[in-house]
Order: C-alpha cells, then structure tokens, then sequence
C-alpha cells in the first residue's frame, strides 16, 4: 500500500506539471489553431529564469518568482509580436514549423546565456518529508498537485467566464467571423501566449523546486504531447485528465514493470487513444457534413 | 614531458592555425554543417569546424569530441576544458617535447566539436578530424567509442576516451583504444568487493541504478554480474532513463528487491535527483557513486542529501593535493579561473591527454614519424608511469590497454569528498577488513 501511495503522489506531481506546460499548448490551441512545439523550452525558460531571480539577482524568493513570471509572460509577448504575429492570414504549417525553430532558438539561448552544466538552487517549495501514516512523502510533491490545480482551474475559469476567454473561443472556432465583430485578433494571440509562458513558467518553477536547474528540464516538454493528445488538443480539463493519467502511468509502469518502460508508456497510450478517439477525451468533435 | 609543480604558467593559448588556400577550401566545405549545429544550437560556445594543417614536424593534429551540449554535458564541459588545457599548457611551453620556449617542441592542433552524444555525430566528426590529419583522437561517450572501434584499428588512430568500458582495454577487441583509469567493471567489482568486505551478516543485496545506455549498463555486463555471484552479492539492476523527472519508481523497485546498497552508474545531475528521491522516500540503504558521479556536483545539486554517499574515484578534484593537480592550479589561476569550480572530469581529461602527449613525445624523442602505428608502440611501452599521484601509476603493454586498474573510495562528509582508503584494486585482497574499509588519509 505504501508503494501504491508513493508512486501515486509521484506520479500525480509529475502529472500536474505535464499539465500545466499542457495547459500552455491548449490555450494556444484555443486562440489561433496553433500547435506550439516550444511549450516545453518555455518550461526550461521558467527554471532558468527563476535561478536568474533568485541566484544571480539574489532576490527573495517570492519576488523572484514573480519577476519569472512575468520575464516569461514578456519573452512570449516579444515573441508574439515578433515572431508569430507577421505569420497571421499564412498557413498553418507555416506557423507550426516556426514553432519548431523557436524550440531550438530558446533552448540554444538558454545554453548560451547559463551554459549547460545543471546549477543548484534552494526549493521555492519547502524541503524534507511528510509522513502520512507508514509512508514517507516528498512535502514539494505534496504541495505542487493543490498548486497546479489551482493555475489550472484559473485558466479555466478565464475561458468560461471572462470576455477575453471568450474571444478566444470566438476566434478559434471561425476568424473570419470573429474578425467582423471587432475583435482584437493580434491582441488576443498575444494573451494566449502571455498566458501560455504564464503556466509553463509556474511549472518551471515547481520543476526547479523538485528537480533543480538543468537543461535536461526541456526534454520533459516532449511529454506534452501525449497528454494533450490524451484530453484534447482544446480543453484545459483534458489537459488536467491527461497529465495525471500520463504522469501515473509513468510512475506505476516505472514502480511495477521498469526496465524503462515508464518512458514508453505514455506514447503507446498516444497511439492507442489516436486510434480510438482521435479528438482525445475532451477534445472536440468536428463534423463536417458534405 | 611531465607537468610538475614548478612550471610556469601558461600564456594565452593561442590554437589558431595558419590561414591559407586549403583553409578557405575546407571551411567553405563546413559552412552548411555548421549553420545547420547554429540553428540545431548544438554548437553553442564551440569554435569547432576551423581547418587543420596535417601533422608536420612542427604541429601534431589532435582531434576531439566532447559533449558540450547533450545529455551527459553536466560531466562533458569540465572534461573538455582538462583536454583543452592540456593542450593550451603544452602549446604554452612550447609543445610536445618543448622546454619552455616558443617553437622549441612540437605544437597541439586540437580539433574539437560538440557532439550532443549523438553516436552518428562522433562518427561524422571522426571521419572529418581524421581526414584533416588527426594522428590521436580524444573521445567520449561508450556507444559511440564502441561503435568507432574497428574505424579506428583500421585507421590506426591510438584512441582515448572518457569512457572506461572494460572491453576498450582489451587490445584484441579494440588495438587503438586505451584507458586511461579503472574500467566502469573495475570500479564496480571495486565497489562491490568493498561491500563484501564490510557487509554485517547474511548475503548482501546491491541495486545497480545505471543510465540507459551502453555506457550505464557496462560495469554489469562486462565482468560485474559474474563477480556479484561469485562474492555471493543478489544484484539487480534498474535503468534510470534519460528525461525522467524523477527516479522514485526506480529506487521503490530497487528497495522492494531488498537493496541495502545502491550504486549510480550515471552522471551527476541525475544521480543527485535520484539521491534526492531515496531521501524523500526514506530509503535507507548504502549509495555508492561510481565515477561520473563522483564530484562535486553531486554534492551541489543533491545539497544535504549527498551526505554519506560513497564513491569509487579514479581521479581526484583538481583542488586536492597533490604534485599532479598542482600543475592544473597553476594553470587555472593564471587564467583567472577558480579551482573550485572545477571537478574531478577537469583532472581526468588533462591527465589523459597528458598520457598521449608522454607517447608522442617518446616517439619523437626516437627520432621516429608522428604516426598512429608509433604512438601506439610508445603507449604500449609505458610503465608505471607517474601521474603526480592524481591516479595509480599507468602501465600499458601490447596485449593489455587497461592504464590504471585502481581507484580510491571516498566518502561525502560535511559537503566535501573525503578519501576513505587509499588505492584498491579490483583483483585486490586486502587481508582484515580493516585493511578493505581502508584507513582515512
């Protein structure tokens, strides 16, 4: 039982922060259509950032988390403006495949700005363990699924209730059409993406927190994928429903079967659920009649 | 030419080569390759892709691979930094066999690059630094130095590497390849002798935590699992695979196998994250780093959590002391680098090429052609060659490859590496166990 308990919690915390980088991807999504191959450089961007606040700058930690954020809600804007706003009214792919180039530009500035050894920094979340009955747990990961959960649950909250989380929608279901009613089409990519660094950010923190200040933290983006193909490519709840059953199905996998398979796991679920549902569990549904 | 603690400090390196035709031929011939590393940003910080002139009387061409950027970086930059230092410190005295002054020996062209730990990429580079007239060659990882072995017996390269795979020292398998340290199968069937040694009662059960990789399973599968049985040691083995966030499934199923020690064959940004997890998960055992681990890193990135942690260390830091790491300080300081920073792959990677550069000076001192065949002859007449006491004494013979065959264990105490015994050998016998837990030095 006490296996069962750990590997849960490890697997719940790792999931939450799958889904907050996913998160990131879904609000992308949402807004413009856009599949976002650097969400995951955008985690590493908020555990660099945040040993730059605390570390380097010697902030305290709670400013120094806060000027993460916002240091990455302002790359993504720059990189919005820049980058992906001339590419509005231009194919898909175009965008998509300018996506995969900023994966490899964030990641190639992080190395050059911080190198590539791993740095050590003091946990954003407290240290040590809590004990929880005859089981033994990592307090960081207890704390980061409540944490997550809460980002999470704001983000949705701001696509059903607020003029701007609609917008989103509007545009995302027919640009044409939202564009005739005025609404701010470069404006709301830029929020998309300002709230996309947001979440990935806080997860770069709790990643920093719990697995320290190292490039290999990029390599955990490629666990997006199977998440957001999991609950759908538009639905913040799925990316929640996604990153925990991805991150469990490391966790039980790793403790149960090994010999690595933890790792492949999540991407035999990705084909198996393309085959089944291919709009994923919340994802939705588009019918078009002929 | 043998370092030794009175030698000047070096000037600033100078490794540019001269300009000429062929130069702009072949750097023509590597702008796509390299704007495609730019783009891929894997060539970040590295001046490779320059052309070299091919070893003449005056220069000897050296070529390297390092990773700079990929996986195994968090050890890969400080042992690239040892290679490049070397070889920034032996220009600076006038190179291989110089006595001070300029042009008095002959000079190192190192060609180096990034590699990422791409197995296909150290091919490429191979093929490249070899056709630009490499006469020794300086690698890296295991998979890729196993893959390169034939290439480089037919090629007659004499090939070191950071990898310590026991069937690299084993000339009838890899004739060019050497080991400059106690093979990964040394160190583990060191660790595990030690374990046999000092275990209290019954059989004791050892988890080995490796990557996932050829590199990671190599102190197992070449020699480690037979010696386990033999001592009568229940091994089991856990890959720890690359990108995981954490290794709690794989330190839950290394206990539930009743491990009572466990031993990282990993570097050290995934080792500390493991010794992090045992610590949450209250995992009481024994954990015993083999040497990519080893370091001070290990000690930075897991914090308190590296406290009592063992390690089986072939090469010390370059800040301890002793007549081999003091040429290194002098180096380093008059670069205005802290020592301190730097880690034991610093020391590993200078005195490895330090051992090259020993051969090649033999064969010049012969009077014969820097060539492949000739420094292999001359490695192979190395005899208890002394490294300043940083490592055992190296000795190469034709028919074994295998430099050192010892290392020190040492032990975290208060943040630091602390030496526990002097050298074992994994063919070693103490005779008491107080002889085998080693007195502290």
């Amino acid at each position: 039982m006490d296996v069962f308990l750990q590997l849960t919690l490890s697997g719940l915390s790792t999931g939450m922060i799958y889904a907050l980088a996913a998160a990131g991807f879904v609000v992308i999504y949402k807004a413009s259509d856009v599949i976002n191959f650097a969400q995951g450089d955008f985690l590493l961007l908020g555990t660099y950032l945040l040993f730059f606040s605390v570390v380097q700058l010697g902030l305290p930690t709670s400013l120094g988390v806060l000027l993460t954020v916002l240091g990455a809600v302002a790359a993504a804007l720059l990189i919005e403006r820049l980058v992906l706003r001339p590419l509005i009214g231009e194919p898909v792919i175009s965008t998509i495949m300018v996506t995969i180039g900023l994966s490899s530009v964030l990641r190639g500035l992080v190395h050059a700005v911080w190198g590539v050894s791993p740095r050590s920094i003091d946990s954003v979340l407290p240290t040590g363990t809590t004990a929880i009955g005859p089981v033994t747990l990592s307090t960081a990961r207890l704390l980061i699924v409540p944490i997550a959960l809460a980002v999470l649950a704001a983000l949705w909250l701001f696509f059903r209730h607020t003029r701007d989380g609609l917008a989103m929608r509007a545009i995302a279901d027919d640009r044409q059409a939202a564009l005739s009613l005025g609404i701010n089409i470069p404006g709301v990519f830029g929020l998309a993406w300002g709230l996309a660094a947001a979440a990935a950010a806080i997860g770069g923190i709790m990643l920093g927190s719990i697995v320290g200040v190292t490039p290999n933290v990029a390599t955990i983006g490629l666990r997006v994928f199977p998440v957001v193909i999991l609950g759908g490519l538009d639905s913040i709840r799925g990316a929640v429903v996604g990153g925990a059953t991805i991150g469990l199905l490391e966790a039980y996998a790793g403790g149960y079967l090994g010999r690595g398979l933890n790792l492949v796991l999540p991407y035999a679920v990705l084909v198996l659920v393309l085959m089944l549902r291919p709009y994923g569990i919340f994802g939705r549904v588009e019918i078009e009649r002929v | 030419m043998r370092p030794s603690a009175s030698d000047l400090p070096p000037t600033e390196p100078d490794l540019r080569r001269n300009a000429g035709p062929k130069r702009l031929r072949a750097a023509r011939s590597l702008l796509p390759m390299l704007a495609f590393a730019a783009f891929s940003g894997a060539a970040l910080g590295c001046p490779g892709g320059e052309t070299a002139d091919e070893t003449t009387a005056d220069v000897v061409t050296v070529g390297a691979i390092f990773d700079l950027t990929g996986p195994t970086a968090d050890v890969g930059v400080d042992y690239a930094a040892g290679v490049r230092g070397f070889a920034d410190w032996t220009n600076s005295r006038g190179g291989i066999g110089g006595d001070g002054t300029e042009g008095s020996g002959v000079r190192i062209d190192l060609l180096f690059q990034d590699y990422g730990y791409q197995v296909a990429r150290a091919e490429q580079l191979y093929s490249q630094f070899v056709g630009e007239g490499a006469v020794v060659f300086m690698g890296w990882g295991t998979g890729d130095t196993e893959a390169l072995a034939t290439r480089v017996r037919d090629d007659e390269i004499p090939f070191s590497s950071a990898s310590l795979s026991h069937r690299l020292g084993d000339p009838s398998e890899a004739p060019y390849n050497f080991l400059l340290a106690a093979s990964y199968s040394d160190q583990f069937r060191i660790a595990l002798d030690w374990i046999a040694r000092n275990h209290d009662e019954g059989a004791p059960a050892v988890a080995l935590l490796h990557n996932a990789s050829p590199f990671g399973l190599s102190p197992a599968r070449q020699g480690g699992e037979e010696f386990a049985e033999s001592r009568g040691i229940e091994l089991s083995l856990h890959p720890m695979p690359r990108g995981a966030v954490d290794f709690t499934s794989e330190l839950i199923r290394a206990r539930q196998a009743g491990a009572e020690y466990v031993i990282f064959q990993n570097t050290s940004d995934p080792a500390a994250r493991a010794m992090r997890n045992a610590r949450s998960l209250g995992f009481e055992a024994t954990f015993i780093c083999l040497n990519w681990c080893a370091n001070r890193q290990f000690v930075d990135l897991a914090g308190e959590a590296a406290e009592g942690v063992m390690g089986a260390m072939p090469f010390p830091p370059p800040n301890a002391d002793v007549p081999g790491t003091r040429v290194i300080k002098g180096y380093l300081a008059a670069r205005g680098d802290d020592v301190e920073e730097r880690t034991n792959a610093f020391t590993q990677g200078w005195w490895t090429f330090a051992v090259f550069a020993e051969a090649m000076e033999r064969v010049l001192a012969s009077g014969e052609e820097l060539v492949g065949e000739n420094i292999r002859r001359a490695l192979e007449g190395i005899t208890d060659f002394d490294m300043g006491g940083v490592a055992m004494p190296v000795t190469f013979t034709p028919t074994d490859h295998r430099g050192a065959k010892g290392l020190r264990i040492y032990r975290v105490e208060q943040g630091a590496w602390s030496p526990m015994t002097d050298f074992l050998e994994a063919d070693a016998t103490p005779d008491s166990e107080a002889e085998a837990g080693g007195e502290v030095r």
